[in-house]
Parts: structure tokens; sequence; C-alpha cells
């Protein structure tokens, strides 16, 4: 390869690069590009300053109501915690939460079973919807807006 | 007359504009000499970094399969156990990157080494979607196969050659960050036309930051600071929105490399120490290609930096020659 050749190589070379990996990115369906091509789109929408979310907090304990609900990851005496993430139990939560707003019964057992097979005492747990100012969670961890979308007790 | 000028001829003008750029800097002289000292230093790092990840060979292997969707490079893998594999791939690219480290100038070790650290790349991105820290090594060690061979007294067009793949992975590298910027410039007109939060809001950086730590449920060094006083983040934001878009820009403004090198740097640093975005392993490309560049003068002329800048160079210019130009004094007699 001399120079005047590279420097055509070269171009090609760029040009090909960001045509397939951007390509790859607006075509595809999935999260994935065409490895090992990428489209460098990280982090391109700045996240809304009111967010919302689903999680599923302990309200009672073997019969004893708690004053405030605990995450479940909180109680690893009663929440048995192999196998599964925060990032799994943030995912679960919210194919439940949907599960539950569309009545899907069938799904909404099935997730359920995902979750209450970790259960190792008796418990109920509710499934919340949940809306927060992103800065002040972060800040003070303070929710503005709360929904039980439904609760669930755990026989063991 | 209105003369229209087709995409093609367009396109080509360009090119030949990018070319005649090139030339005047991609010289095979001092530019060649120093590349050539550098070379060797990027398989030293990728042999340090090889031999690092080699701890978690075991942890791997008790990890166990679970999940793994080998990657089209790892086509031999399910015809051998899952431990044999992965041992296969760490061992592989390590001692190809110290082959390659020992003998840099050779096609046939540029070869395995980037052979071997595709290996190990696509072992790590079989298990859903990839971690893309290491792409830009990957794809300069497939760019550096291509530097030509040396004799001893090489002739003018391989030195040239050789800075110009130098150059070539400079200029890759610089691409990545343009798109991730022009990406975000995007994404920032579809926000604004739906009145939502955006790139140039003044709280951007705090929204990010805030968003990452939430769902880490982590916090850094610097995210309290910027979490409660957001503005403090516009200003460094809108540098970084700056630096990405107009990477490639600057791989053929030479004066700027070692600026944009820094800049990159304090990009990936700031990022980590506001919402603990781990992107360490680009900055050593950054330092050897960029802080480094063969093709940086030797001095740095603030002046030309300053007019150089994409963009914001000409209003700097246009001010200093508005500030600073005198006109020409006509209240003094003539002297005979």
């Amino acid at each position: 390869m001399n120079y005047e050749r590279g420097k055509k190589a070269v171009t090609i070379f760029l040009v090909t690069y960001a045509l397939v990996g951007v390509g790859a990115h607006i075509t595809s369906t999935s999260t994935e590009d065409a490895y090992p091509f990428f489209s460098w789109f990280l982090f391109v929408t700045v996240p809304p300053r009111v967010q919302s979310g689903f999680d599923i907090m302990f309200v009672s304990i073997e019969g004893k109501r708690l004053e405030t609900p605990l995450p479940l990851l909180s109680r690893p005496d009663v929440f048995l915690s192999e196998g599964i993430s925060g990032r799994d139990l943030s995912t679960i939560s919210e194919r439940l939460a949907h599960s539950i707003t569309g009545r899907r019964n069938d799904q909404i057992t099935a997730i359920r079973g995902e979750i209450e097979t970790h259960f190792a005492r008796q418990a109920s747990y509710v499934v919340r919807a949940y809306s927060y100012d992103t800065l002040e969670y972060f800040k003070s961890g303070r929710i503005a807006t709360s929904t039980v979308l439904a609760e669930f007790l755990v026989e063991k | 007359m209105n003369m229209r000028i087709s995409p093609t001829i367009a396109a080509r003008m360009a090119y030949e504009r990018m070319e005649a750029t090139l030339d005047r800097f991609v010289k095979g002289g001092v530019d060649f000499e120093k590349a050539k000292i550098l070379i060797p230093f990027f398989y030293y790092f990728l042999f340090f970094i090889a031999f690092s990840r080699l701890e978690g060979l075991n942890y791997m292997i008790a990890e166990g399969a679970a999940g793994f969707a080998p990657r089209f490079p790892l086509f031999w893998a399910p015809y051998v156990p899952y431990g044999t594999a992965v041992t296969v791939v760490f061992l592989t690219w390590t001692f190809s990157a110290l082959l390659a480290s020992l003998f840099p100038y050779i096609r046939a070790a540029r070869i395995l080494a980037f052979v071997g650290f595709f290996e190990y790349h696509a072992l790590m991105s079989s298990f859903g979607t990839p971690n893309h820290q290491l792409d830009h090594w990957l794809w300069v060690s497939f760019i550096l196969i291509f530097l030509p061979a040396l004799t001893r007294e090489p002739p003018p067009d391989a030195r040239r050659t050789f800075s110009l793949v130098f150059w070539g992975a400079q200029a890759f590298l610089l691409l990545t960050y343009s798109m991730a910027g022009i990406s975000k410039l995007v994404y920032a007109v579809i926000q604004i036309s739906q009145g939502q939060a955006n790139a140039f809001s003044h709280d951007a950086g705090a929204l990010y930051a805030a968003t990452q730590l939430n769902l880490m449920h982590e916090t850094v060094p610097l995210a309290n600071v910027i979490i409660s006083h957001p503005w403090l983040a516009w200003l460094p934001f809108l540098c970084v929105l700056e630096l990405q878009t107009f990477a490639l820009v600057v791989a053929f403004r030479p004066q700027l490399h070692r600026v944009w090198g820094l800049g990159l740097i304090l990009f990936h640093l700031g990022t980590f120490l506001t919402m603990r975005a781990v992107f360490t392993a680009p900055s050593g490309l950054l330092l050897l290609f960029l802080l480094a560049s063969p093709f940086a003068p030797e001095k740095l002329q603030w002046r030309e930096v300053a007019f150089s800048l994409p963009i914001f160079g000409r209003v700097f210019k246009y001010l200093a020659d508005k500030l600073f130009t005198r006109a020409p004094n006509t209240s003094r007699p003539d002297v005979p």
C-alpha cells in the first residue's frame, strides 16, 4: 500500500465504519448494533426532570404490619437474594406492574412465582407505581407520588 | 446563472480538500520518527491490559457458561468445553500481545495480536449487550496491521504511509467521539421540539448524574456538588458537546491534537467523578495518539489554537481582529 492508495483506504474505512455503525443502530429492532461496529449513541437523551418507576416493597412480615414499607433486598432474612440482583428486581417490578395494569392474570401468576420463590418467611408485599423529581430523589430519597397497584400475601 | 453541484462532485471536492490538508502535515519526516517511537507503546499498553485481565480467568470459568452466546469470531468455541475456550482465549491474547510488544514492526506479530484481542473482545461480548470499553483498542490494533514494513533506510513513501496509518488510527478515535457528539445534538433537537430537558438545558449534566446514580444506588465525589448546583455542570457539558461533535474535524488540525486529547481525557475523568461512568480504557489511546501526537507542533501558539477551534475559532479571530487591529495613523505629517 502506498501513500496515495493509503489515503483512499483510510477514507473508505472511516466512512464504512460510520455508515455501518449508525445504520445498524437505526435499522436494528434490538439494542444491538452490528458487532464489532458500534454507533456510539451513548447517553443521547437527557433524562426527564420527573421520572416514574415501579417497585416491590414489604408491608408486613409474619403478620406484623410494617410502619414503613421496606425494599425486598433490605430483609435478607425474609427475601433470599441468591440469583437475583437489584437490577433484576427492577425489571421484574416493571413487568409485574404492567401485567397488573393490563389485567393479564396469567402473567401476574407467572411473575409472582419468580419473586415468591425467594421468600423464606410469610410476608405481604405491594407493587407500587411512583414518581419523583430526579434531582430531589438523589438528594433526599423523597418520592413525590406513590400508588399501590396490588398487594400480595405469601404464605410460608 | 445558477450552478448546482451534484453530490458526487461535492463529495469529490471535499475529498480533495481533505487530501490537500492531510498532505500538509503528514510528511514522513519528523512526524514519521515520532510515530515510529510511539507504536511499540501501543503494544506495551495492550500487553499490560491483557495481563491485567488475566486475573479474571478463574472467575469467568467459575461463573459458567450461563448466557454464553458466542460471537462469530468464536465459531470454534461450541466444540470445546467452556473452560477450555475461555482459557485459550485469555492466554492467546496475552501471549500474542507480548509477541507484538517484542516485535511491533513485524506485521505478522501485529496480526496475531489483533486476532488474539478480537477473540477476547468477542468472548467478553458474548454475554448479552457488549461492553464497548475496549472497542477503540480493538479497531486501532486492526488499523496498525497496515503499517508498512520498514527497512533500515525506509524510502520516503514508506515513511509517509507509516505516518498516514498512524493518522488513520487518530482519525478513527476522533470519529467515534464525533458520532457520539452528533447523536447527542440530533436528540437534543428532538427533545427541544418535545419541550423536554435536553443537552442544552442548564441541568442536563445533573440529570444524567442523578439518574445513573439513582439506578446504581451509588455516589461519587462530585455528584453531590453538581446535583445540588446544576449550573456548575452546564458550561463543562457544553464544552463536552463541542469536544465530541467536532472531534473528527480536529483530526485535520494538528495544532488542536493535544488540546483535544486532554479535553477528552478530562471528559472521561469528569463522567466518572460525576456519574460513575467507567470508560477508562480509551484514555490510554488518547494519551498515545493525541496528547503525544507526532503531527502536533513542538510549541503551542495559543493564538493559533484559539483561532483553530471549530466554530468558536472564527468568533475569536473576528473579535481579535476587531479589538487588536490598529487603524492606519493619518494624523502625523509626512516625514520628508
